[in-house]
């Protein structure tokens, strides 16, 4: 069970790998040997799981079903069911068969831990917590249900909360490489930033092809005004993973904040080449191009990023520098206008300190 | 490899030591005619070089004539170096210095001095500062060529400049244009505060009169102006003032009041004197000899106005200040002498180019003390507490190592203007444009993390940029145009300022004759009454309450005044009720008088003074309220003598209204309390 709790699994397929997990953790094949004549459930049952684990979903719900059929109250075969459904998407009728699966066995801490992510899958975030928190009243031991009950309480920014979670995930299992990760963004989030960098690179020395921890110790290094150290963890991710515009925007972030403009719109330049419709590394090259004085390079990227996203204050605010630097002064007060009414204060200064008037 | 070496050496050598070519027989034995020209034109820029005073804007070009014959005479070239030096284009010196020390090294005593100021003038700083220290060396003996005290002033400029040109000014310095600028000199440009108006001084060929300054050469100055013909820094062709402002000698002007109706001019007699002329319609009257009070035997050169129009800042050098030439105030009207501003703003060193900002409390001029870093550099000070702060240096590339003199800023602080010798120009000085961009504005930058190991979705952040400060005027320009109600024909009338608070006029001002065009200024940090009156006609008031800091504004109010007759309202902006009661605030003072006066001036007259709300609260609150309001003035106009017979109140709560209930400004408008004439 805590084989893939440990997190040996590829960053990007959690979804995935946790369906395969429950299906395996909990489903065990009945032997064939031990059965008496007439258990024709039992046999769909095991044609089920092992058309699962050659994923023919499919097919496998059809045996299931056909299970079901014969024996009404199989609650492993309604907890495959579940599973086989989650992994075709049908999350309602998923959430059905663990409902089912829990009024049969109501301290199935795995159910409930299902059924919470099928919740989860139907934006059912609140039903999701309980779940979880049913989930992990019934096993305290029960390491995911602590973690995904935290990543829930983050998303919430409830920060506090979401690294009191990842506390008892680790309790219960001192492997766990995602929840070291997690805790430490939630400490980032807090200010936390020396608790932050040491939980990222404890998930990393657990699990070291966890590679967005480097960049987001990097992020951590970055706020906690080590640059160097950030730009290191940059280049190091970069060094094993070459086709992430989100690092190369980051590492120009960073170049940028050590003044080196054109390593910065470099790094950009990257980001844009590998995700042509990434507005924050057009507007982040923007920002470059103001500090090179290449003002109509400015502009331009400001006014693509604002064709992918017509509401982004930032690169407003960016583009209506570069337009005061154009002579455009009229251009620039209504972008820095725009960029106030979206939201950035800071519009309204710029435009007072540039005589724009009022709008 | 030793034959090559030693090759190089010898080239070298022979390229340092180039020789001095003269003007002979010898060298130039095949060109006669061409010698003799040369030799003639050498002659004539002697003539000038070497008179009492030296005129080497003379001498340069019969220099120039003779350098085209030949341009390898070290003396010549130093010649030609130290006239430019003298010149209104400094820094062309420079190549004519190097090549004389090149030809000669000891072709004048002075010669790392004058390479210095070459160096200087080109803001090449480490360069200058290294031949500075080569004359500091060679200065010695009784009778230095040059004075170590002077060195050392322009190491110091040289230091102050590198310091300063490592955090430029955020500026955009723009030509004013040809409408403005010509080939010939232009320069001491004023302005009024809203930029609508630019007076200027030039030199150009259609000069009053026409004549040339035989001392110089140039025409003689007069004065110009252009007004703005659109928002977009357009200006109208500059047209000569003509007589009288304008004579055949020099007249220039020197500073212009925020309304543009008074001009102060600068005249030679006397030593150097001010006068001051008024703007009648559309024509500039006889400028009037400012006093003795301000203009002595000593040499005054320029002034400016103080926004309300009542004091004067001006340059002097007369005995007494800091040294050479010093800024004065003085009131215009009263009987005590100007005072030196003292040693906070006045250095040893030239002070000149005053401008008041119409906030009141910033103050412009130039200086060749403070951390000058060369000749004349601008400055900025702010009277504050009581005192004047140590003056800021405008920055590279305002200022230049060459003199920088007679700067105006608008009032919204966000336009500057001055004359300098650029690249751009259209010859000689010209008035440029200054374009203040205000603090750096940082750019913003995004990022986005991953922050949680099993979700795919990022988290997006800002980089956070340090706050900036807001750096606008703190003045609010009033404007308009004053009219009769009835004829709609301008009306010169007057403009009173009032502060509310301490119940004082602090300022007067005319409409002008022929458009009924008014400006007032008013710094932030008081309750601004405004009155516009006139004969004949009821007054009109205006309230401007500007906390300290408020920012620049510009607000245009036309005014039409009305004729007393009965059943004319008048709004009373300047009265002033506790929040909810009908006691009059202290701050009416001025008002309520003004209202008594009326009774005085007018035996006759009968007036219903009336209250009004907005629609927010109940009805009946609202009408009791206003009621009591009026009453309350009425009670205060009885107790002052006012026969009770001559006066009614009225409630009307939110009945009559005079604007929309629905906006703020409008519900603003529409809480007021006003009179109505019942019998004249």
């Amino acid at each position: 069970m805590k084989t893939f709790l440990s997190s040996k699994v590829q960053f990007v397929l959690p979804a995935l790998l946790l369906g395969s997990f429950a299906v395996q953790a909990q489903v065990d094949t009945v032997r064939a040997s031990t059965l008496p004549p007439a258990q024709l459930a039992e046999k769909y049952y095991n044609s089920g799981v092992a058309k699962y684990n050659s994923k023919s979903y499919q097919a496998a719900l059809q045996d299931f079903d056909k299970a079901l059929a014969a024996k009404p109250d199989f609650v492993k075969a309604y907890y495959n069911r579940a599973t086989t459904r989650y992994e075709l998407k049908s999350y309602v009728p998923a959430v059905q068969d663990y409902d089912q699966a829990i009024r049969l066995e109501p301290a199935s801490h795995t159910a409930y831990f299902g059924r919470g992510q099928a919740r989860e899958a139907l934006g059912q975030r609140d039903e999701a917590e309980q779940d979880y928190t049913k989930a992990a009243e019934v096993r305290a031991d029960y390491a995911p249900a602590w973690y995904y009950r935290g990543a829930l309480r983050f998303e919430k920014a409830d920060y506090k909360a979401a690294q009191a979670d990842f506390d008892q995930a680790i309790k219960a299992d001192a492997n766990y490489a995602y929840a070291y990760h997690d805790r430490a963004s939630a400490e980032r989030q807090q200010g936390n930033f020396q608790a932050a960098i040491q939980d990222y690179t404890k998930a990393l020395n657990l699990q070291p092809e966890l590679l967005p921890a480097l960049l987001n110790r990097a992020a951590t290094r970055r706020r906690a005004g080590d640059l160097k150290g950030a730009l290191g963890d940059y280049n190091s991710y970069i060094s094993k993973k070459s086709d992430n515009a989100t690092a190369y925007t980051n590492r120009g972030g960073t170049r940028y904040e050590l003044a080196d403009y054109q390593g910065a719109a470099a790094d950009f330049t990257k980001a844009i080449e590998l995700n042509a419709s990434y507005a924050f590394a057009l507007n982040n090259r923007a920002a470059a191009y103001l500090k090179l004085k290449e003002y109509q390079k400015a502009a331009d990227d400001a006014t693509k990023a604002l064709t992918l996203n017509p509401q982004y204050a930032e690169a407003h605010l960016n583009r209506g520098h570069a337009r005061e630097m154009l002579r455009d002064a009229d251009g620039a007060c209504q972008d820095w206008h725009k960029a106030a009414d979206l939201g950035l204060e800071v519009g309204t200064t710029y435009a007072a300190n540039s005589g724009c008037g009022g709008e | 490899m030793y034959k090559p070496l030693l090759f190089s050496f010898l080239l070298l050598s022979f390229a340092a030591r180039a020789q001095s070519v003269e003007f002979s027989k010898d060298r130039f034995g095949n060109d006669k005619d061409g010698l003799k020209a040369a030799l003639r034109e050498l002659k004539e820029g002697d003539q000038w070089y070497n008179s009492d005073p030296v005129r080497y804007e003379q001498a340069l070009p019969h220099y120039l004539a003779a350098q085209k014959f030949n341009a390898d005479n070290a003396e010549l070239n130093l010649k030609i170096g130290d006239s430019y030096l003298h010149s209104g284009a400094k820094p062309q010196a420079l190549p004519y210095l190097q090549k004389a020390y090149k030809l000669n090294p000891d072709v004048d005593p002075r010669i790392h001095y004058l390479l210095g100021r070459g160096l200087h003038l080109n803001a090449k700083w480490a360069e200058a500062i290294a031949e500075y220290k080569a004359a500091q060396l060679a200065t010695t003996g009784k009778n230095p060529p040059v004075s170590l005290i002077d060195i050392r002033k322009k190491i110091t400029e040289c230091e102050n400049g590198q310091k300063l040109a490592e955090h430029p000014s955020r500026v955009f310095i723009d030509n004013a244009g040809p409408s403005i600028n010509s080939p010939y000199a232009d320069y001491s440009p004023v302005i009024s505060a809203d930029e609508s108006v630019i007076l200027f001084t030039s030199r150009r060929d259609n000069s009053t009169g026409e004549q040339k300054d035989p001392e110089t050469g140039g025409y003689f100055e007069d004065v110009f102006a252009s007004t703005r013909t659109g928002a977009k820094d357009k200006w109208s062709a500059a047209h000569n003032l003509g007589q009288p402002v304008n004579t055949d000698g020099h007249d220039a002007t020197v500073g212009l009041s925020p309304d543009g109706q008074r001009m102060l001019v600068y005249v030679e007699d006397n030593g150097g004197d001010l006068q001051e002329a008024n703007l009648r319609g559309t024509e500039w009257r006889k400028p009037q000899k400012l006093g003795s009070r301000i203009n002595t035997k000593y040499h005054e050169s320029s002034a400016a106005y103080t926004p309300d129009g009542r004091s004067l800042f001006f340059v002097s050098d007369k005995e007494g200040g800091q040294g050479s030439r010093d800024i004065y105030k003085i009131e215009i009207e009263g009987r005590g002498p100007a005072q030196n501003l003292g040693p906070v703003i006045n250095t040893p060193y030239g002070e000149e180019g005053v401008f008041l900002h119409p906030d009141g409390k910033t103050m412009y001029f130039s200086s060749e003390g403070h951390n000058s870093m060369g000749g004349y550099d601008i400055f900025k000070s702010m009277f504050e507490n009581g005192k004047w702060s140590t003056p800021e240096n405008l920055g590279w590339p305002i200022n230049t190592p060459d003199d920088d003199v007679f700067f105006v800023i608008s009032a919204s602080g966000r336009h500057g203007y001055y004359s300098s010798v650029r690249e751009d120009g259209l010859g000689s000085k010209d008035i440029y444009l200054i374009t203040f961009l205000g603090p750096e504005k940082p750019p913003f930058l995004s990022q986005e993390d991953q922050l949680l190991a099993s979700r795919a979705q990022p988290v997006k952040e800002t980089s956070l940029a340090p706050p900036v400060p807001i750096a606008t005027a703190q003045v609010t320009i009033m404007k308009g145009v004053v009219t009769d109600e009835a004829t709609k024909q301008p009306l010169e009338a007057t403009i009173d300022v009032i502060d509310n608070t301490r119940n004082e006029v602090i300022a007067s001002f005319r409409a002008n004759v022929q458009s009924g065009r008014y400006l007032v200024s008013l710094p932030s940090g008081v309750n601004y009454g405004i009155v516009v009156r006139q004969d004949g006609y009821l007054f009109h008031s205006e309230n401007f309450d500007l906390p300290a800091g408020a920012a620049y504004s510009e607000v245009v109010k036309d005014i039409a005044l009305k004729k007393l007759d009965v059943g004319v309202k008048v709004v009373l902006n300047n009265i002033f009720f506790d929040t909810g009661k009908a006691t009059l605030r202290k701050e009416s003072t001025n008002e309520l008088e003004r209202l008594q006066a009326l009774f005085t001036e007018m035996p006759t007259l009968r007036l219903e003074i009336s209250g009004h709300t907005d629609n927010v609260g109940k009805a009946e609150y609202n009408k009791d309220l206003s009621q009591r309001r009026a009453k309350a003035v009425v009670d205060y106009l009885v107790a002052k003598g006012v026969d009770k017979a001559r006066l009614t109140s009225a409630g009307y709560g939110d009945t009559q209204p005079v604007s929309t209930n629905l906006t703020k400004a409008g519900r603003q408008l529409n809480r007021r309390t006003e009179f109505k004439v019942t019998g004249k």
